[in-house]
């Protein structure tokens, strides 16, 4: 008998072992042999795209007696080319793990419409609940939601939807939304992940998502990533950008506050042409000075012709960088000295004009979701864009602004329109024709959507939690999303969710939004589902086949989405089999496909037009999901057979696209068919003044940011943070600085190992590798707080207060030691806010328990960089 | 008909070989010492002349870039990256010159005796062209070996490696992207120190990432390193104890879908994902009219003694269950329309040499050459006039053949209302005459 075969499964084992005992952990995890699928059949060797980020990597499921076993990286695909990192490597380990069984109702819930708040939320311990049929479960949510929506409107039901869920079921969820309850209370983990970059795009390019793809990477000559470690969170594409630089030796620019593995290991390649600009939210003034260099001292490199005939407000963008950008004078908000502006401006100008002559390359410019997550986030993005077009560098292949997401289908969350104010296909519910489309396709009356188009959810995710504060939204569903990726757990979230009658689709016993549901409907997850589409961040629709086979009891959020339409609908009074057209096949499970036709036949006439593929189903009998695996993907837009048959679009904007007959943009999306720009500003002067109003948030119950919208569109057009530390502060030691002052700078972000809060520590190979909560911290701030490395401090803000373990450089004993902070500068990887328990009575890791609420007024995205905080001693008997 | 003799010395030499170096490998496992022993390689002598990149290119694209691809950047799942930085700066020109001239059993990599000191030393100077924008000098350790704890390393392998590299380091014939690595013959060739430089640095291009230190794909320590290390070469024992050379756990029951496996990992580059084959260089043989004439011990026999004079090699390293894995991928082709041979294997075709040369001229050799030398011709067809082929073929699948043809190829039944010609009886039997007179004149 060989031991081998069964080592992954062993670690897993071994890893759950060792979680069952120890008492910190908390958590008693069932061995995975007992976790009882539906059947002992499936096929094996399924196409998938991998769970985790919006890279997309081609993966392959395989399993054996039913069971996923394993995930290979797809050799085939042309993302990943055989790749994968250590988390999609690794993610077969964490589906059969507590799972929830059966649905549970909380015995005491919430009951907004009579005043009742539950005392038993905040805790998820069995003895609060009772299991229930599917049936009851669903006839209680339904009877429920419909009550509330008779009473208060549809507006009063939320909804928090995920990048998460494929394409198919985020479509549902929205017509379920919008087009049954008649709410524009939907909202997804989108909404913090990367709407900067959706709300940038359509302001400046017309539309939402990056015109560019990967290989656009072997074709660069100079690539640029702003707030950005791919290295950790999108590590396929830094692996080809890493290789690329090693053979052709192109210079390569990082902006980051820390220097990251990305900075690092590009330096490792060549160090002569790898800059690294550490600065703390300086970075719009540093796309301004760059221009002001380039214009000053390269104006060859500057794409005149193409600025007068594709783009407007050029001119004020040119003028006022003139005016307010030399990089000698704003060198305090950039923090880079001006002769390293200069030296980059020479860099990025030889590099644009080698691309233009060429007609291919350029500067390739990656942001990562850090970048977005500003209260000036759509600014960044608009900023990078000027800069981009300012240089020619839009429109060609090899070049061009490239956004990354977070979440392996954000970008269906996007193109689905699941979102407030939005419909599918990038174009917004304001638009009455568009609006007149939609309903006809979703079998909605138009009345419907119209008074929709009426309403508004301020603030979008955060206003839709500080609504639900104020006892507007009086129930909310969570789907496939946690509560804890946002902001100000403690005073935001946990509250709202408290008072609300809340229902959560969760796959794990221990979820952290079990602490607040009340009612929790047991979901299939990726790979035991029947299957849908990701669509990945170069616009790539991917197919992620399942098993068809999950954990006994468990359900698709898809199928869920059509039972509780359904059901709801009727007692509202709709045509419930008009809007929801499909039944159950054989397996017990609806089909995805049946749904993704509808999608694809709505989209036409649309910029994201996909019709193509069903002309090809109709000539050669090969169904969408068969071209999608046959060709590992289609790009979008895929409008004729022909640009489906050659895989989609590759590259959007000039021209880029094949020609079709009733594309409905010119060079541009914009209707003048131009790349608008507008000039984005960075101004200090204000800036203690501002960020003290806003410390009121989270602090002050009656202090509601959606009441103040005008401090953030000041604090936005500022370029400001949410907070500004107490720097005079620095250098006190440990526990001696005035409760009142927060001298450091406070940012959350992401570990490699880690794929956001709930998988990847359950997995026996990646909670092994990163086991426990860390920050990061300068050796000279160590040393005058008067702390070691290895040490465990509470890092403590306005709002709320964490427990990490201190670690110092690359020679830390706390993994993964692979990133240095600048001074007065503190990081912290969110990925383990759960990791030691998500009960809150033995949770000290709750990374958003204290971060601030702030966010851009218009794409809605937090800032969990920029916060303040204090480190303080652990007084623990 | 001296290139032929030529060709057969040299698979009976390439036979040879592979049965002593499976020889070897008991040699090398009881005497471990002995496992980087220098090897002689074929009988040519060492090269002292020039080494040449030009005529190193032209030979790597005859005899190398099938698999490796034309700019040796390889093919993920069939042949790995060798024009690549970082395998070049790890690779001695030894380590390259023995991995050619004793081929890696288990993978379609087939020893190359054939080709002598100087092509190899050719060949290097072409891959070492190479330019190279970031340089990286390694230097590898090829007599050092490391103690590690091959229970860890299993472990570690089984988490980081096997994804890739199959579960025993089988390679590509696991369906997955990454070359044999847990092969007793990949293992015979590296040194410890080859393989923990490239668990340090990687491969450039390729997914195959740095594993050692915080660059890369994991975060392994040296130690975690030299236990992987532990762990193949224990593997490989084992393997060796319980079947030789078998690419496959031998235990094994032969399916459809490990021959799918293997038939990508080695016969795809030339006969075609599918089989489809591809004209000039491979014929179609996961089709529905050699199928159905070609017996399971026609192809086994093919497979076993290669084609000499063709690229068909043999691989006798297939033999077995791997082989019967591959004919059930092939037969389980669904056919929508089968055709029923009646075959007659006793047949014996009796007929005009003349006549029957006079037939091939004018209705074969515009595909298969004028003497049926095939693909080496400049012809779309395969070689059937060659001794090889004609000792396989028995005159019934010949007889068939032509009357048959070869579905979605260019090989049309060439008698009967279908036919592209409308040869009789008496002309078949004439041209398989022909045929069996160029079998007799080239031994």
């Amino acid at each position: 008998m060989k031991r081998r075969s069964f080592i992954k499964y062993a670690a897993a084992t071994a890893a759950v072992t060792a979680a069952g005992v120890n008492p910190k952990k908390g958590w008693s995890v069932p061995d995975p042999g007992s976790i009882v699928l539906e059947s002992n059949k499936a096929d094996t060797d399924l196409l998938a795209a991998c769970p985790y980020c919006g890279v997309g990597c081609g993966t392959i499921i395989q399993t054996k007696n039913g069971r996923i076993t394993n995930v290979i990286p797809d050799k085939d695909h042309p993302t990943n080319k055989g790749l994968q990192c250590i988390k999609g490597l690794t993610s077969a380990e964490a589906i059969y793990v507590n799972r929830l069984t059966k649905p549970l109702i909380r015995k005491d819930m919430s009951d907004p419409l009579r005043g009742h708040v539950s005392a038993t939320k905040n805790s998820f311990d069995p003895k609060h609940f009772r299991e229930a049929s599917w049936d009851e479960a669903e006839e209680l949510v339904s009877e429920k939601v419909a009550e509330i929506v008779k009473a208060e409107g549809g507006n009063a039901v939320g909804l928090y939807g995920s990048g998460q869920l494929p394409v198919e079921g985020q479509w549902l969820e929205n017509i379920f939304m919008k087009g049954v309850l008649g709410s524009n209370t939907i909202e997804a983990n989108a909404r913090m992940c990367m709407t900067s970059a959706v709300t940038g795009y359509f302001k400046s390019l017309g539309s939402d998502t990056p015109p560019t793809c990967y290989d656009d990477i072997e074709l660069s000559d100079m690539i640029t990533f702003w707030g950005h470690n791919a290295r950790g969170s999108h590590p396929i594409l830094y692996w080809r950008v890493a290789d690329h630089k090693a053979k052709k030796n192109i210079p390569t620019l990082v902006v980051d506050p820390r220097r990251t593995g990305t900075v690092m290991g590009l330096e490792e390649i060549h160090p002569d042409n790898s800059t690294h600009f550490s600065t703390i939210n300086g970075d719009i003034s540093i796309q301004n000075a760059i221009a002001y260099a380039i214009m000053e001292k390269h104006d060859d490199a500057v794409a005149w012709d193409f600025l007068k005939k594709h783009t407007s407000g050029w001119e004020n963008y040119v003028e006022e960088v003139k005016s307010g950008y030399n990089p000698r004078e704003i060198e305090s908000r950039t923090m880079i000295p001006a002769s390293e502006i200069y030296k980059i401006a020479e860099t990025w100008a030889a590099a644009s004009i080698r691309g233009r002559k060429r007609g291919s390359g350029g500067v390739l410019t990656f942001w990562g979701i850090g970048y977005n997550q500003h209260l000036h986030g759509q600014h960044n993005t608009m900023s990078l864009v000027n800069l981009m077009a300012l240089t020619g560098n839009i429109g060609r292949p090899g070049c061009g602004p490239h956004s990354q997401t977070g979440q392996p289908n954000a970008m269906g969350e996007r193109l689905t329109g699941g979102l407030t104010g939005r419909l599918p296909f990038n174009i917004g519910i304001k638009d009455e024709a568009h609006r007149a489309r939609m309903a006809e396709a979703w079998g909605v009356p138009k009345e419907r959507l119209d008074k929709v188009a009426e309403l508004s959810n301020t603030g979008m995710a955060i206003g839709m939690m500080e609504r639900a504060l104020k006892g507007e939204v009086k129930a909310l569903f969570m789907i496939y999303a946690t509560h804890i990726d946002l902001p100000d757990s403690y005073n935001l979230s946990r509250p709202a969710m408290t008072k609300t009658f809340t229902v959560a689709q969760e796959i794990y016993l221990d979820a952290p939004n079990n602490l607040y549901a009340d009612v929790i409907l047991p979901a299939a997850t990726w790979g035991e589902w029947v299957g849908g589409t990701y669509i990945q961040s170069e616009r790539r629709f991917y197919v992620c086949d399942g098993t068809a086979n999950p954990v006994k009891g468990c359900r698709p959020d898809m199928d869920m989405v059509i039972d509780k339409g359904k059901l709801i609908a009727t007692k509202l009074g709709l045509d419930a089999d008009r809007i929801f057209p499909y039944k159950r096949k054989e397996n017990g499970f609806y089909d995805p496909e049946e749904v993704f036709r509808d999608f694809l036949r709505a989209s036409k006439g649309t910029d994201a037009d996909m019709t193509g593929l069903l002309e090809v189903e109709k000539a050669t009998g090969k169904s969408p999901y068969q071209q999608i695996r046959d060709l590992r993907g289609i790009q979008w837009p895929a409008p004729t057979a022909a640009i489906a048959k050659a895989g989609g679009t590759k590259r959007r904007y000039m021209a880029q696209e094949e020609y079709w007959p009733d594309k409905p943009y010119a060079e541009f999306r914009h209707s003048d068919g131009k790349l608008h720009i507008h000039m984005c500003h960075q101004d200090y002067s204000k800036y203690r003044e501002i960020t003290d109003e806003l410390s009121a948030a989270g602090v002050d119950p009656n202090y509601y940011m959606i009441d103040h919208y005008d401090t953030l569109i000041a604090a936005r057009d500022a370029g400001l943070t949410p907070e500004l530390p107490h720097e005079e502060f620095l250098g006190s030691k440990i526990g001696s600085v005035p409760k009142d002052k927060y001298p450091f700078w406070w940012a959350t972000g992401v570990v490699y190992e880690h794929f956001h809060t709930a998988k990847t520590i359950r997995s026996g190979t990646t909670s092994k590798l990163v086991p426990e909560m860390y920050c990061e911290m300068h050796p000279d701030d160590a040393r005058e707080l008067g702390v070691r490395d290895g040490q465990w401090v509470r890092i403590v803000t306005r709002r709320g207060e964490l427990e990490a373990r201190v670690s110092i450089g690359l020679d830390s004993v706390v993994k993964p030691a692979r990133n240095t902070v600048p001074k007065g500068f503190l990081f912290s990887p969110w990925n383990l806010s759960v990791a030691d328990s998500a009960d809150p009575e033995k949770n000290r890791w709750l990374a958003n328990g204290t971060t601030h609420r702030a966010f851009d007024p218009v794409s809605g995205q937090a800032d969990f960089k920029k916060c303040a905080c204090r480190v303080e001693p652990i007084e623990r008997a | 008909m001296i290139g032929g003799i030529a060709a057969v010395v040299i698979t009976v030499v390439a036979l040879v070989i592979s049965i002593s170096s499976a020889n070897e490998h008991y040699r090398d496992v009881v005497g471990l010492k002995n496992r980087h022993s220098v090897f002689d390689g074929a009988a040519s002598k060492p090269f002292t002349g020039t080494p040449d990149p030009g005529a190193g290119l032209a030979l790597f694209t005859t005899n190398c870039a099938s698999c490796h691809q034309i700019d040796g950047g390889g093919m993920v799942g069939l042949a790995p990256s060798i024009r690549n930085r970082d395998f070049l700066a790890l690779a001695s020109d030894h380590f390259i010159k023995k991995t050619v001239n004793r081929g890696r059993d288990g993978t379609a990599m087939v020893a190359r005796p054939d080709l002598s000191d100087g092509d190899l030393t050719h060949i290097i100077a072409y891959l070492r062209s190479l330019e190279v924008a970031n340089p990286v000098q390694v230097s590898v350790d090829w007599e050092a070996e490391f103690a590690g704890d091959h229970y860890n390393g299993e472990e570690l392998f089984g988490t980081f490696c096997a994804s890739c590299h199959g579960r025993d380091g089988e390679g590509y014939s696991s369906g997955g992207s990454g070359p044999g690595i847990g092969l007793p013959s990949f293992l015979r060739a590296a040194s410890d120190d080859y393989i923990m430089q490239t668990l340090r640095r990687g491969r450039i291009g390729t997914p195959m990432r740095p594993f050692i230190g915080a660059a890369g794909l994991a975060n392994l320590t040296e130690q975690d390193g030299k236990d992987i290390i532990a762990h193949l070469r224990a593997n490989s024992e084992r393997a060796l104890n319980f079947a030789e050379n078998a690419p496959v756990r031998a235990a094994k029951e032969p399916n459809p879908a490990d021959g799918e496996k293997l038939f990508r990992a080695n016969c795809a580059s030339c006969h075609q994902i599918g089989g489809v084959g591809l004209p000039g260089l491979a014929p179609s043989i996961r089709n529905r009219d050699f199928l159905a004439i070609a017996s399971d011990n026609f192809i086994r026999a093919t497979v076993a003694g290669g084609r000499p004079g063709t690229a068909m090699v043999a691989r006798p390293d297939l033999a077995g269950s791997p082989l019967s894995s591959i004919l059930l991928y092939l037969r389980d082709l669904e056919i929508a329309n089968p055709v029923d041979i009646v075959a007659n294997p006793d047949r014996v075709c009796e007929g005009n040499t003349a006549n029957g040369k006079a037939l091939f001229t004018r209705f074969c050799a515009s595909c298969h050459g004028p003497a049926g030398e095939g693909y080496s011709a400049g012809g779309s067809g395969p070689g059937i006039g060659l001794t090889g082929f004609l000792s396989v073929a028995t005159d019934d699948y010949i007889y068939q053949t032509i009357h048959q043809g070869r579905i979605g190829t260019a090989m049309m039944p060439m008698t009967g209302s279908r036919g592209l010609a409308n040869l009789e009886e008496q002309e078949v039997n004439d041209i398989i005459v022909y045929l069996r007179s160029l079998q007799s004149t080239s031994i």
